[in-house]
């Protein structure tokens, strides 16, 4: 998997093994893959899979116990905490299951937060347009319990993308949403792509969320179970339940 | 970030509102206590009343240490025992007289002399003005120069046997009276009347001055040509004494005050250890709830760290925004406290004045220093309660904070291990303390220790505590259960101020119960006359009352004594004072229980002294030795060590011959003389002997049993003094941090609500946790009791025959019910209401 362009994200022989005590849980198991630059990836598998766990040390959210993470050209594994933070900060974009915005924050408040960590006094009309890109032009003061979850995931994306980030995080963007709402967003992340040449990295369980990106990367027990370019609905389900079937028989 | 601040603090009113609360309550307490003590530790600075008329007067030493051979003698760790003065040598007043711009001196005596009549009763008006007991003094007629008065009759005494008064009284020139002065009752012809704002006193001939005094001057006030600079004239006057009487104080403008006999300087003393002691306690209190309130709000808000970690904080960045939070609220709140207590402090003076624990008109003024360490005490606690646990919330990585915000991390700081630890391992070092008389004071400290360690290691012990108060098999029992073993840093919080109160009340009561209790036990113990004499009246014995018991057949043995204090040169170079007694040494022996290890006290006579084992071991005397001690009027004495007693609970330090009272207290007179009795001997024989000497003979267990009842009510009321605001302080925090923590899991409820639970087993749920908080805190406290009171056991062992432990049942109920009634109430009630809402 070499091109000649420097690909977004690299992970070469990841792993992340959770617990203390005797329990061992290895949930990344020797991953290594590539996300090349303005592709929108999605990864698939069952639950316990490791995907989260993937994508939070892509992220530099965690740490893994072994392997490497370039972005860009920049290593995160052994930056200290404050270099990582400070790089995604300007680097990287998250977006969460549950959305994990500030309860006490209007929506303005919450997508200009990371500029104002940044130590930056963000411009009205630079959040007003975030937000505009998200369709929430009108929902500037609300606070996210004054907004539903579609809404609120929104906030979440423009919040991601408010610091023009390399690489878009998105862990089941949609899982939260209904299929209608979750299509909005995920027709907004195909945007992104296609407009911006944003790179896009997308954990799901839904093949029809699946079949928006380019690629999608199946996990299983930590590694890697194979790929699917241009993806269809269809042709997801199919692996996906291969997959479930064999993970379950491993279980039992 | 500012701003991410001042939006997030809307949304955490309760917990901010909390912290307030507790932060200046907590300054409020301790600027309180520290004002009360700035006033004691000031004094009145009031303008002198005797000495008014002389811009400078000379007077003996306050203190220990210095002394003519020895100009830079040692610090004294504090001033001269009470009611006891340095004197002037007798030819200090020759050197003043011929120093340029003096054109005279009043060589100022003053002896004992208590306005008597023939039974020994202090007359009336003379006592009231007096203020302490039969403290007046009689000066020479010619010390009337030193401050205004008017003659209203008769004229200045001429004979030896006349006096005179001072108004209001109600004797007329040539009316006979008997005062009580060092030499017994003595019968005296008032001359005359006088008026003056110098307040009561006798005024009599030199002569008769010089002898009621011993010849001892009491101060030499200069009197100077009219417009003489103060200033310069003591600098001279210093410097004409600096060779010879380095120990004399040269005094001018209000300072002069202090060359006066003040009736209240013991009560002075009294006060400034028991505020000192308030003063203690309000900032440990201080210091444990606002550290705690502090550290537990930003525990609270876990979650919102670790989103904004994942927004892109960086770990210094959210320790910066509590910080920054924590200083502005600790400023705000610091100084709603420090203004509170301007008002709070003149109300406790007052009542301290009202209950007899400070002199009458004592009062709080306001100075800036205590505000100020209150003021930055309660700043800095904040921050460092806040900061050291957003350290911990900052550390852990942004998706770990994300799941940890749900359940707490179990790990323990070794340095919390460390601290708590060192507090209870602390209490070792101070169980020599114990024996003292300083021992209450001590106490606090040992239960301070026990409780700040208990604190400590709290969120540690709550698990396993918890798991024990948490049986059952119900739905409740087993959310609570988990509540104990996921969240036991909230549990740990909540519990913490119901342990503090209970602790703190237990330990203390407890504890100075106890150790009161062992020294009355043990002064029994010692005291083996059954019979004693004390004064009939307000009048004290006269010397003569011990050879006039003495000689009445059947009594073996008569020992007169009065209680003082001694210093000794500590091992850090500073002078520390001793108990000691003057007494009738070879008969001691004979009416009191003096453990002999060493020696005899057959020979305790002259320059001689019986020593404690402790003070001879910790000087390193040996019964032959030369004692170096500093006496009672600050000079310092070389005695020969002719006895080393056993350590015991009601027998001071060192034992004085009754010889070196004369030389070196200022009232040479006996608090009371015990009596050997032989079998058969009449106790009504004895009793005609004193009665014309204004004294009286007394059952010892009786007036043991009055000095104990007398002792108890003080010491109770000290130490609702010392406890009182402390322990209302900590009632408060404890409903602040239920409120708070219930507050704070709102959501929580709602989504247990939400996952099928009525509303009634919500309730049910948090009561039940109210409940397990408020038994946890009752016995956590009563541990601490408990080891307060071995503490004070294992202290006491070596020092009494019996150490009778002293529970304060009552007071323990009292402080567990409150602790669990306000626990309870401030978390169901505002659950209640939250639940009611949705
Ligand atoms: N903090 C943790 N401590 C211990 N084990 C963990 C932790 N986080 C995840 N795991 C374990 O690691 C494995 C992978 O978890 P991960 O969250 O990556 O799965 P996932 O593929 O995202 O699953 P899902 O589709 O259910 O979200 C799982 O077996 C999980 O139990
Ligand atoms: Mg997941």
């Amino acid at each position: 998997m070499t091109t000649s362009e420097e690909p977004a994200v690299r992970l070469r022989g990841l792993h992340r093994t959770y617990g203390h005590r005797g329990t061992t849980v290895r949930a990344l198991n020797g991953v290594s893959v590539d996300f090349p630059a303005g592709s929108f990836t999605a990864v698939m598998g069952p639950s316990g899979s490791g995907k989260s766990t993937l994508l939070h040390c892509a992220a530099g959210l965690d740490r893994p116990t072994g392997g490497e993470v370039h972005l860009g050209g920049t290593r995160l594994d052994d930056l200290s905490e404050t270099r990582l933070t400070l790089l995604r900060r300007q680097r990287i974009g998250f977006v969460f299951q549950q959305f994990n915005l500030l309860p006490a924050l209007t929506a303005e408040l919450n997508v200009a937060l990371p500029l104002m960590l940044g130590g930056r006094r963000p411009k009205r009309a630079e959040i007003r347009v975030a937000l505009a890109d998200v369709g929430l032009a009108d929902r500037l003061g609300h606070r996210p319990a004054e907004l539903s979850g579609g809404q609120q995931q929104r906030v979440a994306i423009a919040r991601a993308l408010v610091t023009r980030p390399e690489v878009l995080f998105a862990d089941e963007p949609t899982g939260a949403l209904d299929s209608a709402t979750g299509r909005e967003v995920l027709t907004l992340l195909r945007g992104m792509v296609e407009e911006r040449r944003q790179t896009v990295l997308m954990v799901t369980h839904d093949p029809v969320a699946a079949a928006y990106a380019d690629r999608v990367l199946f996990l299983r027990d930590g590694r890697l179970a194979g790929e699917l370019v241009g993806p269809t609905p269809q042709a997801v389900a199919e692996r996906m339940t291969g997959l479930e079937a064999e993970a379950s028989g491993a279980v039992r | 970030m500012i701003a991410v601040a001042l939006r997030t603090l809307a949304a955490r009113r309760t917990s901010f509102v909390g912290s307030f609360v507790a932060l200046a309550l907590g300054v409020a307490l301790f600027a309180t206590a520290g004002l009360t003590l700035a006033a004691v530790l000031d004094g009145p600075a009031e303008p002198p009343r005797w000495y008014p008329h002389s811009p400078v007067v000379v007077a003996g030493p306050d203190g220990a240490g210095v002394t003519a051979e020895d100009p830079d003698g040692p610090p004294a760790n504090s001033g001269l025992p009470p009611g006891e003065r340095g004197f002037v040598p007798a030819d200090a007043a020759a050197t003043l007289r011929t120093l340029p711009g003096v054109t005279d001196v009043v060589v100022d005596y003053a002896g004992y002399a208590a306005f008597a009549d023939g039974s020994g009763k202090v007359d009336a008006p003379v006592a009231a003005g007096g203020g302490a007991a039969g403290g007046t003094e009689a000066h020479p007629w010619a010390a009337s120069l030193l401050h205004p008065y008017r003659m209203v009759a008769g004229g200045p005494p001429v004979a030896d046997d006349q006096v005179v008064l001072t108004a209001p009284t109600g004797r007329r020139p040539g009316d006979p009276v008997v005062v009580a002065t060092v030499d017994g009752p003595r019968r005296f012809t008032v001359s005359g009347i006088v008026e003056t704002t110098a307040g009561p006193a006798l005024y009599v001939t030199e002569a008769t001055a010089v002898r009621l005094a011993r010849g001892r001057v009491a101060a030499v006030a200069l009197l100077a040509v009219p417009d003489t600079d103060a200033e310069a004239l003591t600098g001279r006057v210093a410097t004409a004494l600096a060779d010879r009487h380095p120990q004399l104080r040269v005094l001018t403008g209000d300072d002069r005050r202090s060359a006066e006999p003040d009736p209240d300087a013991g009560l002075l003393v009294a006060t400034a250890s028991l505020v000192g002691s308030t003063a203690g306690l309000a900032g440990f209190v201080c210091v444990v709830v606002v550290a705690g309130t502090f550290a537990f709000t930003v525990a609270q808000r876990r979650r919102e760290f670790a989103l904004l970690r994942t927004a892109g904080a960086t770990p210094r960045q959210v320790r910066r925004l509590v910080l920054g939070e924590a200083a502005l609220v600790g400023a705000l709140a610091g100084a709603a406290g420090c203004g509170l207590s301007p008002v709070l402090a003149p109300l406790f003076a007052r009542w301290l004045t009202d209950n007899g624990l400070a002199p009458a008109g004592f009062t709080a003024r306001t100075a800036w220093w205590p505000l100020v360490v209150a003021f930055g005490l309660g700043l800095l606690v904040a921050v460092a309660g806040a900061g050291t646990a957003a350290r911990r919330a900052a550390r852990v990585r942004p998706v770990e904070a994300l799941h940890a915000a749900t359940v707490e991390p179990g790990g323990s700081g070794v340095v919390r291990w460390v601290c708590g630890l060192g507090c209870l391992g602390g209490v070792v070092p101070m169980l020599p303390f114990l024996s003292t008389p300083e021992g209450a004071a001590y106490l606090l400290v040992v239960v301070m220790l026990l409780v700040g360690g208990c604190a400590l290691l709290l969120p540690v012990l709550v698990r396993p505590v918890g798991r024990l108060l948490t049986p059952g098999r119900g739905p409740i029992a087993v959310l609570a259960r988990a509540g104990v073993r996921t969240e036991s840093r909230r549990y740990a919080s909540t519990i913490a101020p119901v342990l503090v109160t209970v602790g703190l009340a237990g330990g203390a009561l407890a504890g100075t119960g106890t150790i009161s209790a062992a020294g009355a036990a043990s002064l029994r113990d010692q005291l083996t006359a059954p019979l004693l004499v004390v004064p009939a009246g307000a009048a004290r014995l006269p010397e003569t009352a011990g050879p006039a018991a003495g000689g009445v057949p059947g009594v073996t043995a008569a020992v007169r004594a009065k209680a003082t204090g001694v210093f000794d040169a500590g091992r850090n170079g500073t002078l520390r004072q001793r108990t000691a007694w003057y007494v009738d040494g070879p008969a001691a022996g004979r009416a009191l229980r003096l453990p002999v290890v060493d020696g005899s006290l057959d020979g305790l006579a002259g320059e001689t002294v019986a020593v404690s084992a402790r003070l001879a071991g910790s000087s390193g005397w040996t019964v032959g030795d030369r004692a170096e001690l500093w006496l009672g009027d600050g000079t310092r004495a070389s005695l020969r060590v002719v006895a080393v007693l056993d350590d015991r609970l009601g027998l001071p330090d060192a034992l004085l011959p009754w010889s070196l009272a004369t030389a070196h207290t200022s009232v040479p007179l006996p608090d009371s003389v015990y009596l050997g009795l032989a079998p058969g001997a009449d106790p009504a024989a004895v009793e005609a002997a004193v009665a014309p000497l204004g004294g009286t003979v007394t059952d010892t267990a009786d007036h043991l049993a009055v000095l104990d009842e007398e002792f108890d009510r003080l010491s109770r009321l000290s130490l609702l003094a010392i406890l009182g605001m402390a322990l209302v302080y900590t009632a408060i925090s404890i409903a602040n941090t239920a409120l708070m923590a219930t507050t704070g899991r709102v959501r929580e409820l709602r989504t247990l609500r939400l996952a099928g639970a009525t509303r009634r087993q919500i309730l049910g749920l948090v009561g039940r946790e109210a409940v397990t908080v408020g038994v946890a805190g009752a016995v956590f406290g009563a541990l601490v009791t408990g080891a307060s009171l071995l503490a004070v056991r294992v202290a006491l062992a070596g020092y009494a025959d019996t150490v009778p432990i002293q529970v304060p049942w009552s007071v323990l109920l009292v402080a567990v019910a409150s602790g669990s009634v306000l626990t309870c109430a401030a978390s169901v009630a505002p659950a209640a209401v939250a639940l009611r809402h949705r």
